[in-house]
């Protein structure tokens, strides 16, 4: 298979198999956009930096060989398992900041997969906490007043688990 | 006991208004409306200067474009299979511009979770179970407005949970180990009747926790129905309400018209201290009925042979607690509004209510209306999945039904045990 190059936000050219970067759906329209006129090229990857495009180029690697998506899969329906295989749970091991910067290329990238599982790792991390709890975690500030926040705790005291 | 608790249980035992009690359930009253007290839901009224409004009003016209830009961008990022690929010029500006906001993005400094678009955000609500997504609503303003806009019925799905419930054959827990063990029962109720053959009393507790479960959770949530709620109480604590349902029971019996001398006697002795006129007012009211308890007796018994020798081997005590549990049915069917049998019955097409015990009918309706918890919608969810799926689900859904069909079987073989 042909190699490719990527240009990162960072200006950096990363090398690439084809059938790798077209896990990209993104890319896979743009390479058949454009077809044989810019062999050779770099194709900008402008909103993902070098050390995130590397990491999502990794995933791309070791997901080659699966198979296709189903192409219309209803948007509403839940997914609920938050299951991971093993390989991505060890690939999700990073950073806060990088997570969230893997999200937000494949969502960019339109990697659906990738997209699944990082939203999934996030999932899993508000799983079983409490507001509070999840607030440290992921830094968020509330933005509550203490009487709004009494009258929600109201609200939500019928959907807590009996 | 205040005169308004009595009304109140008047309208719940004597059928008339019970339907309306359970509409009342279901109906969350409208209350503080929270969505629109943090502005979640209407717009921002500009109050004051005009002249700071209009700059606002300009910037926040400006934040607008931009985020109807951003907006647009990321739905067609999302949805770039099904849409036909732009001209590569199209795309090369495109991506020139979500660079910008990427920038933007992470030149905020904002929590990470919290800068993600909404598009993303509900991305990560769809891969969690709904029972986790109640506390969202209080994380902050942005995710709790994501929700409500993405969810709108996640502030009203005890109100439609009734519906959901078709399909969900086993809403209630049955312990696994019932086919193993054949003293197991499916229903706590059904052992708290085989433990305790008053069953009048049974029945008065579970309604009582019931009420209690109902209005205090409500009165908590809501100050008008907390109003409503001290109003008809007026303190009266857990052993007061009980001896009132407890009295209407009995009144009830008293109006189907119980003759037989054994189940008089049981139903005065039930007859809590205090409310004694209930029991003569039951009789000198009932005197020249002609609903005769006995025909519901022998319907229930087993076989039906009045012949049968072992029938009339029956010990007198016997008789008198199985007239007990078709006295019950009888004061349990005619307190229950026709409606809200119904209700009961459209949630559990596969129960047979005749074939219930009466304080099983009451744990049905007791589970239906209130206390419902957020495993059940992900139950739901996850049977609803199944059953779309495949052959396999289909059985899935078949040995349930085989389950309620043994337990069905376990109720006539309890019932036929306490007949003899």
């Amino acid at each position: 298979m042909a190699p490719m190059k990527l240009l990162s936000s960072d200006n950096v050219e990363i090398e690439v198999e084809k059938e790798v970067a077209e896990r990209s759906v993104l890319i896979k329209n743009m390479l058949e956009d454009v077809g044989d006129t810019t062999v050779g090229a770099p194709i900008p990857i402008p909103n993902v930096n070098e050390g995130v495009l590397r990491k999502v180029i990794e995933w791309c690697e070791h997901h080659r060989n699966d198979p296709p998506q189903p192409a219309d899969e209803d948007s509403d329906s839940r997914k609920k398992s938050t299951d991971i295989e093993e390989w991505d749970q060890k690939f999700m091991q990073v950073d806060q900041e990088m997570l969230f910067e893997i999200i937000l290329a494949a969502n960019y990238l339109d990697i659906k997969p990738l997209l699944d599982v990082g939203c999934k790792t996030v999932a899993n991390m508000i799983k079983g906490k409490s507001p509070e709890e999840i607030r440290k975690t992921f830094n968020i500030q509330n933005d509550f007043t203490p009487e709004e926040e009494d009258q929600i705790r109201r609200e939500n005291e019928w959907a807590e688990d009996r | 006991m205040s005169l308004s608790i009595k009304s109140y249980f008047s309208k719940f035992l004597d059928g008339f208004k019970a339907g309306q009690l359970n509409d009342a359930k279901r109906e969350r009253p409208a209350g503080f409306d929270m969505g629109s007290h943090l502005h979640l839901t209407n717009p921002i009224s500009f109050c004051g200067s005009p002249q700071l409004a209009i700059g606002i009003k300009g910037r926040i016209q400006t934040l607008h474009t931009s985020i109807h830009r951003l907006k647009v961008k990321l739905t067609k990022n999302l949805s770039t299979r099904r849409l036909p690929a732009p001209a590569l010029p199209e795309r090369k500006a495109a991506l020139g511009q979500q660079h910008e906001t990427n920038r933007l993005f992470l030149a905020t400094g904002r929590a990470p979770l919290n800068a993600l678009p909404d598009a993303l955000l509900v991305h990560i609500f769809q891969q969690m179970e709904y029972s986790q997504l109640p506390k969202l609503l209080c994380l902050n303003k942005r995710c709790r407005k994501v929700l409500l806009n993405n969810y709108h019925l996640i502030m009203s799905y005890p109100m439609v949970i009734t519906s959901r419930y078709e399909h969900c054959l086993l809403a209630l827990d049955f312990p696994t180990s019932w086919a193993d063990n054949q003293s197991t029962y499916f229903y706590t109720a059904l052992h708290r009747v085989i433990m305790h053959q008053d069953c009048f009393l049974v029945v008065a507790d579970i309604l009582t926790d019931e009420f209690f479960g109902f209005w205090e959770v409500s009165a908590a949530r809501n100050p008008m129905l907390k109003r409503i709620y001290n109003d008809m109480t007026k303190g009266a604590g857990w052993e007061a309400v009980r001896n009132e349902m407890l009295a209407r029971l009995v009144n009830q019996a008293w109006k189907r018209g119980v003759k037989n001398e054994r189940a008089v006697k049981y139903l005065e002795w039930l007859v809590p201290v205090g409310y004694e006129w209930i029991a003569t007012a039951g009789q000198r009211a009932d005197k020249d009925k002609e609903i005769d308890i006995s025909v519901y007796v022998s319907n229930s018994s087993a076989g039906g042979d009045n012949n049968d020798n072992l029938q009339k081997r029956r010990s007198e005590d016997s008789t008198m607690v199985s007239r007990d549990v078709d006295i019950l049915r009888q004061a349990v069917h005619y307190a229950l509004d026709p409606i809200v049998r119904e209700d009961i019955s459209y949630s559990f097409p596969t129960v047979r209510l005749e074939a219930l015990h009466p304080t099983q009918i009451l744990e049905l309706m007791k589970i239906e209306v209130a206390p419902w918890s957020w495993r059940h919608e992900d139950q739901v969810e996850e049977i609803k999945k199944v059953h779309m799926g495949s052959f396999k689900a289909a059985e899935q859904l078949d040995s349930y039904r085989e389950g309620w069909e043994r337990m069905r079987e376990a109720i006539d073989l309890v019932l036929k045990v306490e007949n003899l």
